[in-house]
């Protein structure tokens, strides 16, 4: 029967798909432990490969016991992990952002958080001048302004209905509203207060600690959890539009307003340690979907893993191209994400948008 | 299943889209939604789905009013398959059929549902495109992609709004010929908007005439699309043969 041979190739097929895409996410979650060692290898005082995996090993159980050790464990483990963290962050509520707007465009960025997370360390770093600036000060700060859009867009898609328009208009409102204010801040403060400022907003890992960690940590694998259940709604809004999707028994604006509330959460909650480190939620996203397409079931923990190692090779590359001067982060993604941007986009095969 | 329409009303910011919609559809049967733009036929669709909420007026399901139903209920039971979908990410037509059994998931889909969208594309014959990315197909290969969504939703009531809008015509029968087959083997009720009164009056059982937002006529075709009908809806004149035991119009020039 000609029928029958034909499904069995096209199930075929499609098995060979869902193995593609499983095998995408065994691999960057390899190429993440194979960065993370690299990197942890590399600095200014020269450590092998074999070495500091056993140092990591060692460590998980005991306290380190040498220099060799301590900078392994205590200056390098906490810059890496908040780099795996905050990539993987970046990178889930990028992918989901995009899929509940339904545009490539989008990112918890676009919805203003970046600029307003910028303003609220801004005012913690200006306005506390002389004073002692506890670090917290600033997280604090940060996390609560980035907050601040989320919660506008909210009331707003209250009164004019939560469809992906009124959602990214308003958030782009907002990102030229909290940068204005963060000018005018800017422009009477110290230059000191200025530059501490403004580098905040470049993004940086330089203030890793282990202290740190749990709190990035927990946030992400709540947040991940949160975004994994609602994947299917994300799938079925994405495919199929917000009439189709009442029609499938899915509630568009309300699972809508919910992703978007644990993305912004989520990217508060990073950004607020690291600074507004850019392209990371919009191109890891956009790279995975390019090889494994645009299921979210498959595509969010592919983004998140990818957008772990991304960040963490970013950051390693911060760390060590100019040695011995670190450079920020937020520099290297940008530097790299644009190029390496525009080549997947004049390479991809498909029409996208 | 049988559906009870009455005294529908349903309003935009100012524009009135329904008023005083009362119609009976019964089980098993293919219903025209036929009039000229504006006049409804979409609107009425969504508010069988529940997709718009009528200000005024019920809608009964088997006797159940629709606000009843429960999302997922609701879901289960009526299809519906938009005009037109603007597609912004790549999906295989796989992944976009698959979507269709959201109603029946939980979290993980099950290889019963893998295989039920296997059965509907196989169904539509369109098997052989089930790992292209949808937005490369032709219009009429699109169209089946979207009935075979709604197949795989396996709802009772299938609601179509111009599912032939932008095809040749030998996918605009195909099309017609497939919700045809449907609604005889399954025993499901469909409701299709329709531009086209000659393929309307060819597949209905029935045909519902609406102009601005009124029930203007109902019947079965020959009795609904007669020439004073279709000039006093459409404004344009028209020439009515019959072949085949079916009727066609032959628009002959707009009326002013």
């Amino acid at each position: 029967m000609m029928d029958t041979t034909e499904l069995l190739r096209v199930k075929e097929e499609y098995e060979r798909y869902v193995c593609k895409k499983i095998l995408f996410i065994i691999f960057t979650l390899i190429l993440i432990v194979v960065v993370a060692g690299i990197s942890a290898t590399l600095g200014s005082y020269p450590i092998s490969v074999s070495e500091v995996y056993s140092i990591i090993l060692k460590c998980l159980v005991s306290h380190p016991e040498n220099t060799k050790e301590s900078i392994v464990w205590n200056l390098r483990m906490p810059r890496i992990l908040l780099a795996i963290i905050a990539g993987a962050g970046l990178a889930s509520s990028g992918a989901m952002t995009q899929g509940i707007l339904r545009n490539p465009l989008a990112t918890p960025y676009t919805l203003g958080i970046s600029s307003a997370a910028g303003l609220g360390a801004a005012i913690a770093i200006i306005l506390s001048k002389g004073i002692f600036v506890g670090k917290y000060v600033i997280v604090g700060n940060a996390f609560l302004f980035s907050l601040i859009p989320t919660f506008v867009i909210l009331a707003l898609a209250r009164v004019k209905g939560a469809t992906p328009e009124t959602i990214i208009l308003a958030g782009i409102a907002m990102m030229y509203i909290f940068s204005a204010v963060t000018t005018i801040l800017m422009y009477f403060a110290e230059p000191e207060a200025v530059k501490s400022a403004y580098f905040w907003m470049v993004g940086d890992l330089g203030k890793a600690s282990w202290e740190m960690i749990p709190t990035v940590l927990v946030s992400l694998l709540i947040c991940f959890i949160l975004l994994m259940w609602k994947t299917w709604d994300v799938n079925v809004m994405m495919t199929a539009g917000d009439e189709v999707a009442k029609s499938l028994g899915v509630n568009p604006e309300r699972e809508r307003i919910f992703v978007m509330l644990v993305s912004a959460f989520l990217t508060a909650s990073i950004i607020s340690f690291t600074g507004t480190i850019g392209f990371i939620c919009l191109v890891a996203p956009h790279i995975c979907r390019m090889v494994i397409g645009g299921d979210c079931r498959y595509l969010l923990p592919a983004s998140a893993l990818f957008g772990g190692a991304l960040l963490l090779t970013c950051d390693t590359i911060a760390r060590t191209i100019l040695a011995p001067v670190i450079l920020p982060v937020g520099v290297v993604t940008n530097c790299l994400g644009g190029p390496m941007f525009l080549y997947m986009l004049i390479r991809r095969k498909k029409e996208y948008w | 299943m049988k559906i009870r329409i009455k005294g529908l009303e349903f309003s935009y910011d100012s524009i009135q889209a329904l008023k005083n919609v009362t119609i009976d559809i019964h089980e098993s049967e293919i219903v025209a939604i036929v009039g000229p733009n504006g006049s409804g036929k979409s609107t009425l669709l969504k508010c069988i789905d529940r997709i718009l909420k009528p200000q005024k007026g019920v809608i009964l399901i088997n006797g159940k009013d629709v606000k009843d139903f429960s999302q997922i209920e609701i879901a289960r039971t009526v299809g519906y398959v938009p005009q037109s979908v603007k597609q912004f990410f790549p999906a295989t037509v796989f992944e976009v059929v698959l979507m269709g059994r959201r109603p029946y998931l939980g979290w993980r889909c099950s290889r019963r549902d893998i295989e039920k969208v296997f059965e509907v594309l196989r169904i539509l014959d369109i098997e052989n495109i089930a790992m292209r990315d949808f937005n490369e197909l032709s219009g009429g290969q699109q169209q089946k992609v979207l009935i075979a969504r709604v197949l795989a939703q396996e709802p009772e009531i299938l609601l179509l709004d111009e599912p032939t809008a932008n095809l040749d015509i030998k996918h605009q029968l195909e099309v017609m010929e497939i919700i045809r087959t449907i609604v005889r083997e399954k025993g499901i009720t469909a409701i299709v908007a329709i531009h086209d009164l000659n393929l309307a009056s060819r597949y209905a059982d029935r045909i519902i005439m609406m102009k601005d937002g009124k029930v203007f006529a109902v019947g079965y075709p020959n009795e609904v699309l007669t020439s004073t009908n279709v000039e006093n809806v459409y404004g344009v004149k028209v020439k009515v043969i019959e072949l085949n035991k079916s009727t066609y119009i032959i628009p002959l020039e707009p009326l002013d």
